[in-house]
C-alpha cells in the first residue's frame, strides 16, 4: 500500500496547555444550561466537520444523530465526509484545548478558538465519565477507531481500545455520551441549529436523526464549495488587548517589532518606528513576555497610527445567488429578497460584509416567537441561537419601522442576517451574539431597509392583487343574472351572452390571469 | 294613447335597450347604460315648459365597474321582469316587484337586493333610461286618493260613474294608463289636499254647485293621482284648481301638481300641470275671513320647509308664492283648509270656494 500523505492542514497543529480551561470556563464556552449545552456540542462538532470537508475541497455531507439513552442522558453522533484524521493526530485534534488548526490562522472561519471539539469531548467526559469514540478514515479502505479521553492534569489525550480494520469509509465519526442535558424542540434546539446551518450553507447535505427517531434529510441546494477565504493577517485597528496578547503568545517572532510587522497587515517598518516612540517599553522584547499594560499601550498607539484600511477581498460571504437558492428551497417563500452589501470596516480596521435575506410566506415566519417574525442570526454562516436580545442583528432588525413596509405582527416573515468577517466582534467568549458596533448596526439597517422596501412593494402589491381578485369575483357573482336577463329581453342564447360577458371580465383582469393562481 | 299603444311603446323601448347592450357585447365592449342623472345638482326649473326637469347630463352605469355592476344587474332584472309583466297583462306594485325579483345570487349569501329602497331606485332609473313612466312598465305606485264627480270612466272593461259610488269617490289606482274617459259634466277639476275636505264637499254636493270634479291625493298626491289628473286635464282641457292648506306643505303640494317633483324630474312632463291654479288657503284669507283665532303656530319643521320652498327656483319664479311665504314667516302662523269650519260646516262650499271661483281669485 502506498503511503497516504498527511493532509496539509494537520501540519499546522500547535499545542497549548490550557486543559483546565474548560472546567473553569464552561459557561463562557457555551456549556451553561441543559438545553443550550446540547446545541453547543452539535455546533462544535458540525463546524469542525464542515470545515474539515471544505478545506479538503469536498462538498460537505453530515450525519447527525442524537440518541436518548436515559433521563437527561444522550448520545451525540456526528459524521463527516472530510479527509479523516491521521491516527497520530486524533488525540491532538479532539483532546487538547486550543490545539486545533484555527487559532493562529488569520482567516475567516466558522470556529475561531480551536477549543470547540475538545470542549465537547470534555463535557461528555465530565458528565458521564465515558470517552468519546472516534472513527476515522482517509477513504483508503483502512479505518481507525479509538476511545478518546483527556487527562486533564497532563493536558493530554489518551486513546484506548485502538482498533484498525478495513472498510468503506471516508471522514470522521464522533460519538459522545452526555448527561445533564435536555433535548427540547424550539428555537434553541439542535433541530433549529441544523435547519439554519443548512440555510447559510446551501452546499451542505445534512441527515439528521432526532431523539424521537425522526430523520430529516436536507439536501444541498448548490453543488459547489464556496471559495475558501484567503488567509489574512489581522489589521491592528480592530485589535483588543485580549486579541493582541493572544496573538503574541503564539507568535513565532523573536521580537515584538517583528511580531507587529510579520503577523499583522498594514504595519510597515516606519509605522513600527512611530509606534516605538509612543510606547514606554522596548519593542525588541519577546512577544510572549508582553504584559497587559504594555498591550494596552500598543493598542492606544495603534489607534493614533492611521493605518491603511485592510484588504477586503479576504471575505467570502454566502453570496446573493446562493443564499437566494437556499432560501427558496428551504423556506419555499411566496416572496424573497436577498441583499448583499459591499464590504465595510468597523473599529477603524476590521472588514466585514452584511448579507440579508427576507422570506415572506411559505414556510417563513416563526411559530415560536410572540409575533410571526423569525430572526435568523449568523456569523460567518454559523447560526447564533442564544443571547438574541444583546445581538447587533436584533438591534438592527428592531430599529426598522416594519409597519412602513406593510409588515405587521401577522406577516409570516423570516429575516436572515449573515455577518461575515475575519474577526467577529462577539459579546463574550460564548460566541452567541455580535457586539453592537455602530458601523455594523448601520450596515445591517441599510441592508434590512433595502430588503424591506422590496418586500413592502410586494406586500402592498399583493394586497392590491387580493383586492382585484375580490373585485373580479364581484363581477362573476352578478354575471349569470345579467346574462339571463339580457338573453331573455333580446331572445339571444344565454350561454353565449354569458360567454361574451366573461370575456369582458377576463379582459379587464387579464393581469390576474397571468400572475394569479397557485397552479403555475 | 290606448293601453295597447302604451304597451307596444314600452316593449319597443325595452327591446331597444336590450339590443343596444347586446350590440356593445358583440363589439367586445363592456355593456353600459346611459342614465339621465337624477341628482339634485342635475335638476333645474325649465321656465319655458314651466316644469322641473333634468338637464341633459347623463351618467353611465357599466357592467364592468365594480361599484355599478350590482345596480346594472338590478336594472336588467327589472327591465326583463317588466317585459314579462307587459306581455302577461299583469301590473305589479313596487313592493310586489321587490319580492318577485328578490332571490339569492348563485353561490353566495347575497340577494338581488336587500331592501325595497334598492328596487325603487332602480325602477326610477329605468323610467329615466326609457323615458316612460313606471306605470307603462306595468309597475304601479301605491294607490291612494280618489275622484268624485260627474264623470264616467272605463277601466278593465268596467264603465262607472264617479258620482254613483255612495259617499266616497272612485279610488284612483296606481296605474291609470288604461283608464278611459267616457263622458263628463264639469267645468273644473278641484284638486284637494285633504280627503276629509273632499268628504265635506261631497256631502255639501259641491260637485254640483261648483261644477267640479273633486280629486284628492290625501296629502302629497301619489303618482297615480297626479298621472290621472294630468290625463284628465289634457283630455278634457278643464282648468285644474288646487285647494290646499295655507302652509309650507300646502304650497309644496301645489308646486308638485303644477311643476312636478324633484324625485321624478326625469319624467315630470307626464305628471305636472303647469296651468294649475292655487285657490287657497292664503295668508290673506286669515284677514279677509277673520280666521285669526283658528291659525296654527308655525312650528320648527314647518319653518324649515318654508325655507326650503324659498330656495327653489320654481318658488322664486312666482312672486306671489314668495309673498305668501314671507307673510307666513312674518306672522308665524299657518291656516288649514278645515279651519273654515270655524265659520260653519257649509262655509267652504257655499261661500269660500264660490266667491273665489267667481272672482278668479287665484294664485298661479
Amino acid at each position: 500500500m502506498t503511503h497516504i500523505p498527511e493532509p496539509q492542514q494537520f501540519k499546522e497543529f500547535k499545542e497549548h496547555s490550557v486543559a483546565e480551561f474548560f472546567k473553569k470556563n464552561r459557561q463562557m464556552l457555551g456549556y451553561s444550561g441543559k438545553i443550550k449545552s446540547l446545541t453547543t456540542i452539535i455546533h462544535e462538532y458540525c463546524t469542525n466537520a464542515i470545515d474539515a470537508a471544505e478545506e479538503e475541497g469536498t462538498l460537505p455531507e453530515l450525519y447527525v444523530e442524537i440518541k436518548e439513552m436515559g433521563p437527561e442522558h444522550y448520545k451525540v453522533i456526528v459524521e463527516d465526509n472530510g479527509p479523516g484524521i491521521p491516527e497520530n493526530y486524533v488525540g491532538k485534534a479532539f483532546g487538547q484545548m486550543l490545539a486545533g488548526t484555527k487559532f493562529h490562522r488569520f482567516v475567516q472561519q466558522r470556529g475561531q478558538q480551536g477549543i470547540g471539539a475538545a470542549g465537547a469531548v470534555m463535557f461528555g467526559q465530565v458528565t458521564t465519565g465515558k470517552p468519546t469514540k472516534v472513527i476515522t478514515s482517509h477513504g483508503n479502505g483502512r479505518i481507525f477507531e479509538a476511545n478518546l479521553s483527556i487527562d486533564v492534569k497532563k493536558n493530554k489525550a489518551e486513546l484506548k481500545n485502538k482498533k484498525k480494520y478495513s472498510g468503506e469509509m471516508k471522514g470522521t465519526r464522533l460519538e459522545t455520551e452526555l448527561k445533564n442535558i435536555i433535548y427540547q424542540k424550539g428555537m434553541y434546539s439542535p433541530d433549529e441549529y441544523i435547519r439554519r446551518t443548512a440555510l447559510a450553507n446551501p452546499h451542505i447535505k445534512i441527515t439528521y436523526v432526532d431523539p424521537e427517531g425522526a430523520t430529516t434529510v436536507i439536501d444541498r441546494a448548490i453543488n459547489e464549495i464556496p471559495k475558501r477565504p484567503k488567509e489574512a493577517k489581522p489589521h491592528p485597528s480592530g485589535m483588543t488587548v485580549d486579541d493582541l496578547l493572544g496573538y503574541a503568545s503564539i507568535s513565532q517572532s523573536q521580537k515584538i517589532k517583528s511580531f507587529l510587522q510579520n503577523d499583522f497587515t498594514r504595519i510597515s517598518r516606519s509605522k513600527t518606528n512611530k509606534i516605538q516612540k509612543k510606547v514606554s517599553f522596548d519593542l525588541n522584547k519577546r512577544p510572549s513576555s508582553m504584559t497587559w499594560e504594555e498591550a494596552e499601550e500598543l493598542i492606544k498607539a495603534f489607534e493614533e497610527a492611521n493605518f491603511m484600511a485592510p484588504p477586503t477581498d479576504v471575505l467570502i460571504p454566502i453570496g446573493e445567488k446562493r443564499l437566494e437558492k437556499a432560501v427558496k428551497e428551504q423556506l419555499e417563500p411566496e416572496f424573497h429578497t436577498v441583499i448583499e452589501r459591499n464590504p465595510e470596516i468597523y473599529r477603524g480596521g476590521v472588514p466585514f460584509i452584511v448579507e440579508v435575506a427576507l422570506a415572506y410566506g411559505g414556510k417563513s415566519g416563526s411559530e415560536n416567537g410572540d409575533d410571526n417574525k423569525e430572526i435568523m442570526r449568523f456569523a460567518n454562516r454559523v447560526p447564533l441561537l442564544f443571547n438574541k436580545g444583546s445581538c447587533a442583528v436584533t438591534k438592527g432588525v428592531k430599529s426598522i419601522e416594519w409597519k412602513r413596509y406593510g409588515v405587521d405582527e401577522k406577516t409570516p416573515l423570516t429575516i436572515l442576517v449573515n455577518f461575515t468577517s475575519i474577526h467577529v466582534p462577539y459579546i463574550g467568549a460564548g460566541k452567541e451574539a455580535i457586539a453592537n458596533e455602530d458601523e455594523v448596526i448601520k450596515e445591517m439597517r441599510l441592508a434590512l431597509m433595502d430588503a424591506a422596501r422590496k418586500l413592502g412593494r410586494y406586500v402592498k402589491g399583493k394586497k392590491k392583487e387580493y383586492k382585484r381578485l375580490q373585485k373580479k369575483k364581484t363581477f362573476e357573482i352578478y354575471l349569470p343574472e345579467v346574462a339571463k336577463a339580457l338573453s331573455m329581453i333580446t331572445g339571444k342564447d344565454e350561454k353565449k351572452t354569458a360567454q361574451l360577458l366573461e370575456d369582458i371580465v377576463n379582459e379587464r383582469f387579464s393581469d390576474l390571469n397571468i400572475n394569479g393562481g397557485k397552479d403555475d | 294613447m290606448t293601453k295597447d299603444n302604451t304597451d307596444k311603446l314600452a316593449l319597443e323601448k325595452l327591446n331597444q335597450l336590450g339590443k343596444e347592450l347586446m350590440d356593445q357585447l358583440d363589439r367586445k365592449e363592456a355593456p353600459s347604460l346611459k342614465i339621465p342623472s337624477r341628482s339634485r345638482s342635475n335638476v333645474e326649473f325649465d321656465q319655458e315648459k314651466e316644469i322641473i326637469d333634468i338637464t341633459g347630463k347623463k351618467s353611465t352605469r357599466s357592467f364592468i365597474n365594480a361599484s355599478h355592476v350590482r345596480k346594472f344587474m338590478q336594472t336588467l332584472l327589472v327591465a326583463q321582469a317588466s317585459e314579462e309583466y307587459i306581455k302577461n297583462g299583469r301590473t305589479v306594485g313596487k313592493r310586489e316587484l321587490y319580492y318577485n325579483l328578490k332571490h339569492k345570487l348563485t353561490g353566495t349569501n347575497r340577494n338581488t337586493w336587500d331592501d325595497d329602497d334598492e328596487s325603487s331606485a332602480v325602477i326610477d332609473d329605468l323610467e329615466a333610461i326609457l323615458d316612460i313612466p313606471r306605470s307603462q312598465l306595468h309597475i304601479s305606485a301605491k294607490s291612494r286618493g280618489s275622484i268624485y264627480g260627474d264623470i264616467t270612466l272605463k277601466q278593465a272593461g268596467d264603465e262607472f260613474s264617479c258620482k254613483g259610488l255612495g259617499k266616497g269617490g272612485w279610488a284612483i289606482p296606481g296605474n291609470v294608463e288604461d283608464v278611459e274617459i267616457m263622458d263628463y259634466n264639469a267645468e273644473r277639476i278641484l284638486f284637494i289636499e285633504n280627503d276629509a275636505m273632499q268628504s265635506r264637499l261631497i256631502e255639501e254636493k259641491a260637485y254640483k254647485s261648483l261644477n267640479a270634479l273633486l280629486v284628492t291625493g290625501e296629502g302629497v298626491p301619489p303618482r297615480g293621482v297626479r298621472r290621472f289628473v294630468k290625463k284628465l286635464s289634457e283630455e278634457t282641457k278643464l282648468p285644474v284648481i288646487v285647494f290646499v292648506d295655507g302652509d309650507p306643505y300646502g304650497f309644496y303640494i301645489h308646486s308638485v301638481i303644477k311643476h312636478g317633483s324633484m324625485a321624478i324630474a326625469h319624467i315630470n312632463d307626464r305628471y305636472s300641470i303647469p296651468r294649475a291654479k292655487y285657490i287657497g288657503m292664503t295668508m290673506d284669507d286669515i284677514d279677509k275671513y277673520e280666521l285669526h283665532n283658528v291659525t296654527e303656530h308655525l312650528d320648527k319643521g314647518a319653518r324649515e320647509k318654508l325655507k326650503h320652498n324659498l330656495s327653489y327656483e320654481w318658488f322664486k319664479y312666482h312672486p306671489e308664492w314668495v309673498d305668501q311665504m314671507k307673510k307666513m314667516q312674518k306672522k308665524g302662523v299657518r291656516i288649514e283648509q278645515q279651519a273654515l269650519a270655524n265659520k260653519s260646516l257649509e262655509f267652504v262650499a257655499d261661500t269660500y270656494l264660490p266667491e273665489k271661483l267667481e272672482n278668479e281669485e287665484f294664485l298661479p
